[in-house]
């Protein structure tokens, strides 16, 4: 992956195209639909986003038929998806699949995995995270025997491959997993995201494709460039909302004017507006961190992820708040984005933990 | 900007010495005077300034560089800011032939100019004040009271917004004028704030009389008169912002340095601090690109005052608490007026509400009250 390779007016003209374009393929009618057929995914979406617009290739190296571009580029395509709450697989397999397959170093598996990816005809979810109270492991029997589970797997419905963080006699290891494959189940769990379904995978024996040597360092790298690509959703997920709450207290009337008169309305946005303009510059400084200084990325990613994940829940919380009765409502919007915004708060650290680890790296705990 | 600021590191490498020989630990009125008189010479204090009035006609960014090498070198504080950055730019846009020729002067330090606007019934709210200026013959008639002026007990001279039409809508009646602080029915007396310094003073007004050709700009036009001078500060709030995440990194290399380690919660803390400090060094640092690219900086100003004022208060208390019963016994002095004089960092130049109206009303367009 490269450092930004477009001008700041060159991202703007993707933003508006993207927002155009997910105005009219993503309306929260359309959100709503795709969440009650329970197909797991907005197909149409998908193939505007990742094949029309080239998003799904966006960090994959042209000669692997991508975009050739980096993180300040997908930040803008992460914030506007997650504005749209796209019913799209894009974080787990745009981002996470594709950066973990490059960071592996295998340049065999680039070649075989990434062009799939790039055009979107392949969707890969990563499973990092252990299920309760097991590690997956893999031993090395003919080949790599897989076993254990991993919870909170992202899209896995609409998976064809895994990437399987598990750990080998020589160290942690990455491995591509054919989601059909022997040994392999899905068990689909109720995800409070309803936007973005999740489940347990669990593997019995099944047969994995290892790709590069020891992952370690490569998975601190990805759980950094994890960190910074939730913080581009909150982002955009906060400017939305405070754009709804304003919206609403200009027009909502209560005590013969508009709630937005009243002060502790207005101040509440404003606040509002001023944690979107702080997580703006904070994304928009982690997405411009060179992606080889990989002390500067693990740094801005902790900070910039301690600050989307403590204030966009707050954003969201008070968004429902402005809007009183209706805003605890099925029928608004809000709760959808709630529940997005909590499960990103969570994904690669919430604002406890990336804290915890500053205070390590600053050296202020023992 | 390279060759400029190696000719300002020159410059402070012989004057520096010299000035602390001269005053050796003094840092009274008169000794920083004597710094910001020997700093106009060198053209530095003046950088801003166009080259006509003794200045460099430098830019924001060059100017802002030039303070941050002053602040590495550890110089003295210009005590004359006010004058070289609100009063001078004002004079040179709207002064007639006499007002003009008082800038020189600023930079010297010969003036001491103060800004006359807030009053004890117009804070937040400056358009309301009510200090009348009444035209009698080819004189204004003065009555009324200033309060919160900066350099108040110091200053020579003084712009002074007044009321010229009681009758014209609130922004529209008011008329800014230069006057003379040895004016007959001019008072001066200082205000001692609750960390027991006294850095501004009342101004009462008794019937003191100005010539109606010290009028600063047309009659009745004070309020835009007075915006375009306010304007000059916005970019220092972007300064703010670094400064504080720099305060922030120190802080917290200072804790790691103890013997004993600080507590769970405090260690927390500090790591909020830094995660906000550097939040908002971001958002500094990109509004300082947008002036350099030639942007015009909008509520990023009103969003980075509002983050810099409370965040850099919630600093001052957990440094207070750090300190203990230590801060309670005078036996850490800094940490007690740290906290003290933080109380104002959410008052002064528009208090966090106002500032939180402000940008709810102006930037996202929610209905007036």
């Amino acid at each position: 992956m490269k450092n930004a390779t477009t001008t700041e007016a060159e991202r703007a003209e993707f933003r508006s195209s993207l927002r155009d374009f997910l105005a009219k393929s993503s309306p929260e009618s359309r959100v709503r639909s795709v969440i009650d057929a329970g197909t797991g995914i907005d197909e149409g979406t998908w193939k505007g986003l990742a094949s029309d617009l080239g998003v799904a290739g966006l960090l994959i190296p042209e000669e692997f038929g991508g975009q050739g571009m980096g993180m300040a580029e997908m930040a803008v395509a992460l914030e506007e998806a997650a504005r749209a709450i796209a019913f799209v697989p894009l974080l787990t397999s745009s981002v996470l699949s594709t950066l973990a397959i490059q960071l592996s170093g295998d340049q065999e598996a680039c070649a075989k995995y990434l062009p799939g990816l790039a055009d979107g005809s392949e969707i890969f979810s990563f499973a990092g995270l252990d299920g309760a109270l097991t590690t997956t492991v893999a031993r090395n029997e003919t080949f790599w025997g897989l076993y254990g589970s991993k919870t909170a797997v992202l899209n896995a419905n609409v998976a064809s491959r895994f990437l399987v963080v598990a750990s080998t006699p020589d160290g942690t290891g990455l491995f591509v997993v054919d989601s059909h494959a022997g040994g392999v189940v899905i068990r689909p769990q109720d995800a409070l995201d309803l936007t973005r379904p999740t489940a347990l995978v669990t593997f019995e024996g099944t047969e994995g494709t290892r790709i590069g040597g020891d992952f370690t360092d490569a998975l601190k790298s990805l759980e950094s460039f994890g960190r910074i690509a939730t913080s581009a959703e909150l982002l955009g997920m906060s400017e939305r909302l405070m754009e709804i709450s304003v919206e609403y207290a200009k027009t909502r009337e209560q005590f013969g004017k508009p709630i937005g008169a009243f002060q502790a309305i207005k101040h509440r946005c404003s606040e509002m507006f001023a944690h979107v303009e702080s997580m703006r510059a904070a994304v928009g400084s982690a997405a411009l961190v060179d992606p080889e200084d990989t002390a500067a990325l693990h740094e801005h990613s902790l900070v910039v992820k301690a600050y989307c994940a403590r204030f966009a829940p707050w954003i969201a919380e008070a968004t429902i708040q402005v809007h009183g009765g209706i805003g605890f409502t099925w029928e608004h919007v809000a709760h959808l984005y709630l529940r997005r915004v909590k499960t990103d708060e969570v994904l690669f650290g919430d604002a406890l933990a990336c804290r915890d680890e500053l205070q390590s790296m600053l050296g202020l705990t023992a | 900007m390279d060759d400029l600021l190696a000719e300002l590191r020159v410059w402070l490498n012989d004057a520096l010495p010299k000035w602390k020989a001269k005053w050796d630990g003094d840092t009274s009125w008169d000794a920083l005077c004597d710094w910001q008189r020997m700093s106009s010479e060198g053209k530095w204090a003046t950088a801003a300034w166009p080259v006509e009035f003794g200045g460099r006609g430098l830019g924001t960014m060059e100017v802002l560089a030039i303070e941050d090498v002053m602040a590495t070198y550890g110089a003295p504080q210009i005590p004359g800011m006010i004058g070289l950055k609100n009063v001078a730019p004002t004079l040179m846009k709207f002064g007639n032939e006499e007002q003009r020729a008082s800038v020189p002067n600023i930079g010297s330090t010969d003036e001491v100019w103060c800004q006359g606007f807030s009053e004890p019934g117009a804070g937040s709210d400056l358009a309301s004040l009510r200090t009348r200026a009444v035209i009698d013959g080819d004189e204004f008639v003065i009555n009324g009271q200033k309060i919160w002026t900066s350099n108040g007990m110091h200053a020579t001279h003084m712009q002074l917004l007044a009321r010229t039409n009681p009758d014209a809508p609130k922004h529209k009646g008011i008329s800014a004028m230069t006057l003379r602080m040895d004016t007959p029915g001019v008072e001066v007396r200082p205000i001692k704030q609750i960390n027991g310094g006294a850095e501004f003073a009342e101004v009462f007004f008794t019937d003191a009389r100005v010539p109606v050709a010290n009028l600063l700009g047309p009659l009745h036009e004070g309020w835009n008169v007075t915006m375009t001078t306010l304007g000059h500060e916005r970019a220092g709030v972007a300064v703010f912002a670094g400064r504080l995440e720099q305060r922030i990194r120190n802080l917290v290399e200072d804790v790691t340095k103890q013997d004993t380690k600080v507590s769970p919660i405090v260690a927390d803390e500090l790591a909020e601090f830094y995660v906000e400090a550097r939040v908002l060094g971001m958002m500094g640092r990109q509004m300082l690109n947008k002036i350099a690219q030639g942007g015009t900086p909008g509520s990023e100003q009103s969003v980075i005052k509002m983050v810099w004022s409370e965040l850099s208060q919630r600093v001052d208390t957990v440094v207070m608490e750090m300190a203990g019963i230590d801060g309670v016994t005078g036996a850490n002095q800094d940490a007690a007026m740290g906290y003290l004089s933080a109380r104002s960092a959410t008052i002064a130049a528009g208090t966090s509400d106002i500032v939180k109206n402000i940008i709810g009303d102006r930037v996202l367009g929610l209905p007036r009250d």
